[in-house]
């Protein structure tokens, strides 16, 4: 039986779909067989960032619906034959599917894949409720900044409410060099607000960027920092036991050398 | 028979209010609240009343055979309120409460001598909001957006960055205390306080927060005095 994981934030932009599509990429890199749903109905992007836009024929509330078969509106992976992708409809809204049908849905899904990844929308209304009715485990995303923080505390308290326990963090978009200089809240900041534990810290990354639009997940590159992150949270969903990362940005030569003649 | 709506029970944040007929004869008028407290006497236990003679006299004496009345059925008279017709027709509501101390000559009658206490045993995050009638202990954060509304004492055994009331029904007497006391806004009875804009040290012991000459002062806390309020 599979198990179903929600990637969740309150605030929008923090970077769920991200998260998810690199998660996902991840885990079907390990081998698992892995889907992903995409609960953004009206505004759905998993797709686009998967680069699997070109390919949705069915979606979500087809199968619900019942317009067709939900194996029919599974779309297969480029790169991986043991990855999917369950599309959002984007003509629809929110209201178009309820907790109940997600709950089906997820129950049929479960016997076939090992993971089922879920990107849930921002806010907390009608679609957040859908994403998290089937959910087993939560992650949280946030970014090192009040606003986002914030909306995860809410977030975590809603949670709770629906007993979705024990809910882990991902610090998205850490920025070290103004962590340094006092200008970012850093982990420790984030931690104590939200006291939950940490699965992983991203840090800003261009590669992500260029990943996204591309449709390549960053989890993919084995040079980039963000996609480093990404690979260390897959390790760590699994059950490794990883260590955090160093973040501090990499020495330039100068600072080597000084650093090799125990100069600081 | 006694009329049935001589005494009318209405449910207030601020306790129970017990409407009375103005034209009853006030022995009558015992019976009768017995006979209403009676029916709903589990329910309203524990609960402070505050009586509204409407257009009525009362004497002290009354109102102390009134709080003894409702003693009996655990109960306690917080106050009582009279009020002139005039008044009473534009306002449709009793006001020009006199104190029921000053009504029971010396009679002293604590307005929250019987408070529960509320134990929350976890940390309250942003939308969750309590609101108790008597004291409320929190076993945790209370964070930013969470709000606890309380009739009496707030005590946060962790960070208090959230916005709390206590003596919400009007108790100057009230405290707030947390280990770490970093809140958005502090409102105790009447009186509102908020973090300053500036940035400020972020205390490093447990502080408490009560009314001092009018002013909510936030002070560290120091076990040995006598911090929370005298019964």
């Amino acid at each position: 039986m599979g198990e179903v994981i929600v990637i969740t934030s309150g605030k929008g932009g923090v970077g769920k779909t991200t998260t998810t599509a690199n998660i996902s990429t991840g885990l079907a890199a390990l081998n698992y067989k892995v889907v992903m749903i995409d609960t953004d109905i009206g505004l759905r992007n998993l797709d686009v960032v998967m680069g699997l836009e070109n390919r949705i024929v069915y979606d979500i509330v087809d199968v619900v619906q019942g317009n067709c078969r939900l194996k029919q509106a599974l779309i297969k992976d480029k790169r991986f034959e043991n990855l999917f992708l369950l599309p959002a409809a984007q003509t629809k809204d929110k209201n178009s599917v309820n907790t109940d049908q997600m709950k089906e849905l997820v129950g049929n899904l479960k016997p076939e894949f090992d993971y089922i990844v879920i990107d849930c929308p921002a806010g907390i209304e009608q679609g957040f409720k859908n994403a998290i009715a089937a959910a087993e485990r939560a992650i949280v995303v946030t970014n090192p900044e009040i606003s986002a923080v914030r909306d995860a505390d809410r977030i975590i308290g809603l949670l709770e409410a629906a007993e979705l326990h024990d809910p882990m963090l991902i610090i998205n978009r850490l920025r070290p060099a103004m962590v340094k200089k006092g200008d970012m809240m850093n982990i420790v900041d984030v931690e104590d607000i939200l006291a939950i534990k940490i699965l992983g810290v991203v840090p800003e990354d261009e590669a992500i960027v260029i990943s996204t639009n591309r449709g390549e997940p960053a989890v993919l590159e084995q040079t980039s920092k963000a996609g480093q992150a990404y690979r260390n949270i897959v390790k760590r969903i699994t059950g490794e036991d990883v260590a955090l990362m160093n973040l501090e940005e990499a020495d330039g030569l100068v600072s080597k050398l000084k650093k090799l003649m125990g100069i600081k | 028979m006694i009329k049935q709506d001589s005494v009318s029970i209405k449910g207030s944040r601020e306790g129970i209010f017990l409407h009375l007929d103005p034209g009853l004869d006030f022995q009558i008028l015992k019976q009768e609240i017995a006979q209403k407290l009676s029916d709903s006497q589990s329910f309203l236990a524990g609960a402070q009343v505050i009586c509204d003679f409407g257009t009525r006299e009362v004497a002290p004496e009354e109102i102390g055979e009134l709080e003894n009345l409702l003693k009996s059925f655990k109960l306690e008279l917080k106050r009582v309120s009279n009020s002139s017709p005039t008044l009473k027709a534009a306002t449709g509501i009793r006001e020009n409460s006199m104190s029921s101390e000053a009504a029971s000559s010396g009679h002293k009658i604590h307005p929250y001598a019987d408070e529960h206490t509320l134990l929350i045993n976890k940390t309250l995050r942003s939308g969750q909001s309590v609101n108790y009638d008597g004291n409320v202990v929190v076993m945790g954060d209370v964070n930013a957006g969470a709000e606890i509304i309380a009739g009496g004492n707030v005590l946060v055994m962790g960070a208090l960055r959230g916005v709390v009331h206590a003596g919400a029904a009007g108790d100057p007497d009230a405290v707030v205390t947390a280990l770490r006391l970093k809140p958005m806004q502090l409102r105790i009875a009447d009186q509102i306080t908020r973090a300053p804009d500036e940035a400020m040290e972020e205390p490093d012991v447990p502080e408490i927060a009560r009314i001092r000459d009018g002013v909510v002062t936030i002070e560290r806390y120091v076990p040995s005095e006598r911090q929370a309020r005298t019964r």
